[in-house]
């Protein structure tokens, strides 16, 4: 038997359910009706497939937009995040600096976080559904699926649910594999810097630990530079919790990109 | 309306409506923006022979010209920028000038060129027509398509002077194959030129059916070397650019050959399968993408320095994504005039070869009917 009609054969003996064939005919329809209403407009000039290519370059425009807007709000965020702790370190204590530097960070970076961008990442999600509503009217059903991703982000926790995480807050994580090609790009230029301020970090903490005495005072944090050790931790706790585009848990921004990315892919195939 | 021989109206037919928001430009089609017209086809815009002595102006100032562009990602301040040494460079000759051919002579050249890029300016494509793609059938003479083919190499040449990364990576995808990959387009170029200056029509038809066949696994290797540059991790995007730029002018090439043969179909076709490969490769690569792969990763995000860096990206970015969004409508859009030239009952042939005549406008309008 040659092969075409082997082939033929087994597509006769597949059990292909009826509905695979009405969708599939139903789309081939729907597309030659669409064409068919394009091609016969009577007026002036050639209707060609130039709405298609314009919406699917409106809607990767609108997905740049929106990625690097989440940026800007995340990384302001950041920085208020920053700013809490700094006026706060004052408040640590010797102990914690030196062996726990996380316990006194996590909480105040998490809940600097959440105040800060909320309500931002809120506003400016409504305002690109209503966007990507008027690129296409096609693109409601994604602006109201954009929309409802926002309740479905997992935010960093508060506290940690895991004993051990505290302790390899600093430590650098390997990574799951990249939510898209965006995500996987940064963290590929990314991952090899955070490596070696882990390493750098390493060293220094040791040599620090053990110049440290138990009656360590705050001027002695501040003058040996131990409330470094807490800067470095709230920098972590932002960029691995917060920013970064992949981790496990995947990071808010990595959640952020992913949902945009599928919203936007999803957008591209429609005007294909 | 200024009709030129039939086939071509002047370019002011559209500026005035572009200029006040009726018309817009997508690729090389003109489309009314608003009115009960709104998105249906205005004209189609088609660079011309004199688009080349533009071309070579500022190819005149070629290593200028790259830098700037390469720099800024922007063609017209490249062309700013050489266009300064261009004028100091007319300004040395013009004795010679004045001593061989008159006063006259040279005032008219230099106004010809000024009043060509206050064409382009005013239909707001300056920099898609002395960019790499060109617009329209890009292809209208050896002059033009050699002058993007140099701009291309001393592109990549520029690139691999900066960076031992960017080194790396044009080693690994074959400088040498990439270098006769341009010598081997340049000599069917050269060949498709030829083929005009043949009194025997069949003869030159045959010569634009081989120089269509020769090309295809050139442009197939233009973009295997882009794709493997572009998804990379991290991908080499600034070397992917110019590679693609490659891609297009050999899709072009052999558009205009199959149009110089008047098959329409097949012209289309290859259009068509073009401008999916450019689509396919940057089609989903926007401005966060390249702003992203601009920021060092050495700096630490949450911060005012991370901030700066980003807003410095998206100025950087924004003109290159921009110049792709435009490489993709041009390509998309270069077999468009094909069906009004149908329409029209003008042969594709007398069409190239009108625009290829044409001294005075660099670019010109087919008008939809």
């Amino acid at each position: 038997m040659e092969p075409r009609e082997n082939l033929k054969a087994a597509i006769r003996d597949r059990d292909v359910p009826d509905r695979f064939v009405i969708n599939a005919f139903g789309k081939r329809l729907a597309l030659a009706f669409r064409r068919l209403c394009r091609n016969s407009i009577p007026v002036k000039g050639e209707m060609m497939d130039l709405d298609l290519l314009e919406k699917r370059q409106a809607a990767l425009s609108w997905r740049d937009d929106l990625i690097l807007e989440m940026w800007s709000i995340v990384n302001r965020a950041g920085m208020e995040a920053k700013l809490g702790v700094e006026k706060d370190l004052a408040e640590a204590g010797i102990v914690e600096t030196l062996w726990d530097p996380a316990k006194f960070t996590r909480g105040r970076v998490d809940g600097a976080m959440r105040s800060a961008m909320l309500n931002e990442l809120e506003n400016l999600f409504r305002r690109a559904a209503e966007n990507l509503r008027k690129i296409d009217t096609g693109y409601v059903a994604l602006a109201d699926a954009l929309l409802e991703s926002l309740a479905a982000l997992k935010l960093p926790s508060l506290e940690p649910d895991d004993p051990n995480e505290v302790m390899t807050d600093a430590s650098h994580k390997s990574a799951p594999a990249p939510t898209g090609r965006l995500a996987a790009m940064i963290a590929t230029t990314a991952d090899r810097d955070l490596i070696k301020s882990a390493k750098e970090w390493g060293s220094w903490a040791l040599t620090m630990v053990g110049e440290a005495s138990e009656t360590a005072s705050q001027k002695l944090q501040s003058g040996t530079g131990l409330h470094d050790r807490l800067r470095r931790s709230a920098q972590t706790r932002i960029e691995t919790a917060w920013m970064a585009p992949t981790g496990e848990p995947l990071p808010l921004m990595g959640q952020l990109i992913a949902v945009v990315e599928n919203v936007g892919n999803e957008a591209r195939s429609m005007a294909l | 309306m200024t009709n030129l021989g039939g086939m071509f109206t002047a370019s002011f037919d559209a500026a005035a409506g572009i200029k006040a928001g009726n018309l817009r430009i997508v690729g090389s089609v003109v489309r009314y923006a608003a009115g009960p017209l709104k998105g249906k086809i205005h004209s189609y815009l088609q660079e011309t022979g004199a688009a080349g002595a533009l071309l070579d102006s500022v190819s005149g100032s070629g290593k200028a010209f790259v830098r700037t562009t390469v720099a800024t990602g922007n063609p017209m301040t490249g062309a700013v920028v050489a266009g300064t040494q261009l004028a100091s460079s007319l300004g040395g000759n013009v004795q010679n000038e004045i001593i061989r051919r008159g006063v006259n002579r040279v005032e008219s050249k230099v106004d010809a060129l000024a009043s060509g890029m206050q064409t382009l300016e005013n239909l707001g494509i300056a920099n898609l027509a002395l960019g790499a793609t060109g617009i329209g059938v890009s292809l209208v003479g050896f002059g033009i398509m050699n002058a993007r083919l140099s701009r291309v190499e001393n592109t990549l040449a520029t690139l691999a002077e900066s960076t031992d990364r960017i080194l790396a990576a044009v080693e690994r995808i074959r400088q040498d194959q990439l270098a006769n990959e341009f010598s081997a387009l340049r000599s069917q170029v050269k060949l498709f030129e030829e083929a005009w200056l043949m009194s025997n029509q069949a003869r030159a038809t045959q010569v634009w059916l081989d120089v269509a066949q020769a090309t295809r696994p050139h442009q197939d290797r233009f973009e295997g070397r882009a794709r493997e540059l572009l998804f990379a991790m991290p991908p080499e995007i600034e070397l992917a650019d110019p590679i693609i730029d490659a891609l297009s002018l050999a899709g072009g090439l052999r558009v205009a050959c199959l149009m110089a043969c008047n098959e329409s179909h097949a012209a289309r076709s290859a259009a068509s399968e073009n401008a999916r490969q450019i689509e396919g490769l940057t089609g989903a690569v926007g401005k966060a993408d390249l702003v992203m792969a601009r920021i060092p990763p050495s700096i630490d995000r949450a911060s005012q320095e991370w901030a700066d860096a980003l807003a410095a990206a998206i100025d950087e970015a924004a003109p290159i994504a921009e110049r792709w969004r435009q490489r993709e409508a041009v390509a998309a859009t270069r077999a468009a005039p094909l069906t009004q030239l149908e329409l029209d009952g003008i042969a594709p042939h007398e069409w190239l070869k009108a625009a290829r005549a044409e001294q005075n406008e660099p670019i010109l309008l087919l008008k939809a009917t």
